[in-house]
């Protein structure tokens, strides 16, 4: 049993009483993300030396579609560059595709080596890289974020954070995505910031419906 | 596919710190099944706003070899003291239990449950904050910090640098050189009082010594703070302020990415001193307060991303001079009442 009086610090948001584990738009691990990204792979067919490019603004969607990747490609290595940084420290091997988030960060030789001695190559830039490439390079410019690619990604996230599968799932508001939608475009990290703090806030009634007290996680 | 069901069976949710969480893990295997064990794990984790940290505390094999049909492996495993567990805007911290399956060549059959960790009474000094807290302060002389002699002499040469083409700029009146002399000079003089804010005010004040009474309070604790101060030459200063905080911050993402989340959930200011005053040279001086913690103050917690933090924070005013400010954290203990 719990005591009669809890501080505010042991009391469980609203939202884990609706149903769901945790803030669907808190932070993910990098595994988490790739599984469960909505990204259509299938634009990004990288040859063998015709490298793909992925080119989009901060919070757009490159480092999503690369985990994306690295979680659906066995063997695949991904690599974020750092600021400050301009060289990468994996070795991939000849047959593993490589994925290297901020490529824009190499030097400009260094650059220009990956593209000649890496058979399989997928970079996510901010520039476009084509000057440095020897070979045909594919571009792929995530500029768009559609109403229903959010409400798929929204849905997905709200799968992730489900308690109980045979319980429901709670709801937002179609207003308040579309709402989002018009003010942050496709910059969908902002758009998860303010649904953070939406489901943080959010305390609807009535009362939640009682769960079993202990919820046995069945994986 | 998995080869067999698995589920941790507990007869409640809440443990008190210190406490034995007993329960079984329920195993269903239709078919003989070759595995390296099976194991129970305990681990402290968080979610929120921040990365995810997490540390794994205890482990333990609950069988090895092979198995079939319904079995029931009970296990005993003893809670440490801390961290309890914790939901606040930014930061969560939940305690979880993980069975495991390890199964040859094929993915393990796993499952988890989350319990919820809460205040016992034990001895304060025993609770376990996550990672290690920063060093608490009690009582000292509190100086700023120094600036070592190579980062004068480069910002004397940006301000000379500066200097210079400001006065080029005045004798071509270009409104280049104006720019970029500017530049020159601001950025370094402006980093220089940042960084030697502190030790700036020092030249009035002298150093100053700043006791606290308790810096690993439980909650509902008073808290008494003293400062000494003998400045070398008389001076006049204004409010004396000592602001008790307590505050969560995350830190998203990594590198450029890197964004800190701060949020406030408890400020108390108390002044120390009855408005602006005039201190004589070389006369000792000492001011005291008392602050009080909530009753229902959140302990401490410390992971590399995620921070529960309580801090009490003294500034001493000086007109027409930069302030005196130093920040003495704090280590929360719960209270199980």
């Amino acid at each position: 049993m719990l005591p009669l009086f809890m501080k505010w610090w042991q009391q469980e948001p609203a939202y884990m009483r609706h149903n769901l584990r945790r803030n669907p738009f808190g932070e993910l691990t990098p595994e988490e993300r790739g599984a469960l990204a909505i990204v259509n792979l299938k634009d990004i067919t990288p040859q063998r030396f015709q490298p793909v490019q992925i080119i989009a603004e901060a919070g757009h969607g490159k480092t999503t579609h690369l985990l994306a990747l690295a979680h659906q490609v066995p063997g695949a290595i991904y690599e974020y560059l750092p600021e400050g940084s301009d060289c990468f420290h994996s070795r991939p091997q000849p047959d593993q595709w490589f994925l290297l988030d901020e490529a824009q960060r190499l030097t400009r030789p260094r650059l220009r080596r990956l593209f000649r001695e890496h058979p399989w190559l997928v970079l996510g830039t901010h520039e476009d890289l084509s000057s440095q490439c020897p070979h045909p390079l594919q571009t792929l410019r995530l500029e768009a974020l559609s109403q229903d690619k959010l409400a798929q990604i929204v849905q997905a996230r709200l799968l992730w954070a489900r308690r109980h599968a045979d319980a429901e799932l709670p709801t937002i508001p179609a207003g308040l995505l579309l709402q989002l939608h018009e003010r942050h475009g496709a910059n969908l990290r902002a758009i998860e910031a303010a649904l953070y703090d939406w489901f943080h806030r959010w305390n609807p009634s009535p009362a939640p419906a009682a769960y079993p007290p202990n919820p046995h996680g069945q994986m | 596919m998995a080869k067999c069901d698995v589920e941790i069976r507990l007869p409640q949710t809440n443990y008190p710190a210190g406490g034995n969480v007993r329960g079984e893990v329920v195993i269903h295997a239709p078919n003989p099944l070759q595995t390296q064990g099976v194991h129970i794990e305990l681990e402290w984790r968080t979610h929120g706003r921040g990365n995810r940290d997490s540390s794994a505390i205890s482990r333990e094999t609950l069988l090895t070899g092979p198995l079939e049909g319904d079995l029931r492996l009970p296990f005993d495993l003893l809670l440490p003291n801390g961290p309890v567990t914790y939901y606040g805007e930014l930061i969560n911290v939940e305690w979880v239990l993980k069975a495991r399956v390890d199964v040859n060549w094929a993915i393990d059959p796993k499952a988890e449950t989350v319990i919820r960790m809460t205040p016992a009474k034990l001895p304060p000094d025993s609770y376990q904050h996550g990672g290690s807290l920063p060093p608490t302060f009690r009582s000292g002389s509190v100086r700023g910090p120094g600036f070592p002699l190579w980062g004068i002499l480069m910002l004397g040469i940006f301000a000379s640098l500066g200097l210079s083409l400001l006065g080029w700029s005045w004798l071509k009146q270009d409104p280049f050189f104006l720019l970029l002399g500017a530049g020159f000079t601001l950025i370094p003089g402006v980093l220089a009082f940042v960084l030697l804010q502190r030790r700036i005010a020092e030249f009035r004040l002298g150093s100053v010594q700043v006791d606290v009474s308790n810096p690993t309070p439980l909650p509902g604790d008073t808290l008494q703070v003293a400062l000494d101060l003998a400045p070398p030459k008389t001076v006049t200063i204004g409010d004396i302020r000592a602001v008790l905080r307590g505050y969560e911050r995350a830190i998203h993402g990594s590198g450029t990415r890197k964004t800190t989340h701060t949020r406030e959930f408890f400020r108390q200011s108390l002044s120390l001193s009855e408005g602006p005053e005039r201190l004589l040279a070389l006369e000792p001086r000492k001011f005291t307060g008392q602050l009080t913690l909530p009753l229902d103050a959140p302990p401490s917690f410390h992971s590399s991303s995620n921070d529960v933090r309580w801090d009490l924070e003294v500034h001493i005013e000086i007109p027409h001079w930069p302030d005196w400010k130093h920040s003495v954290p704090l280590a929360v203990k719960p209270s199980a009442s």
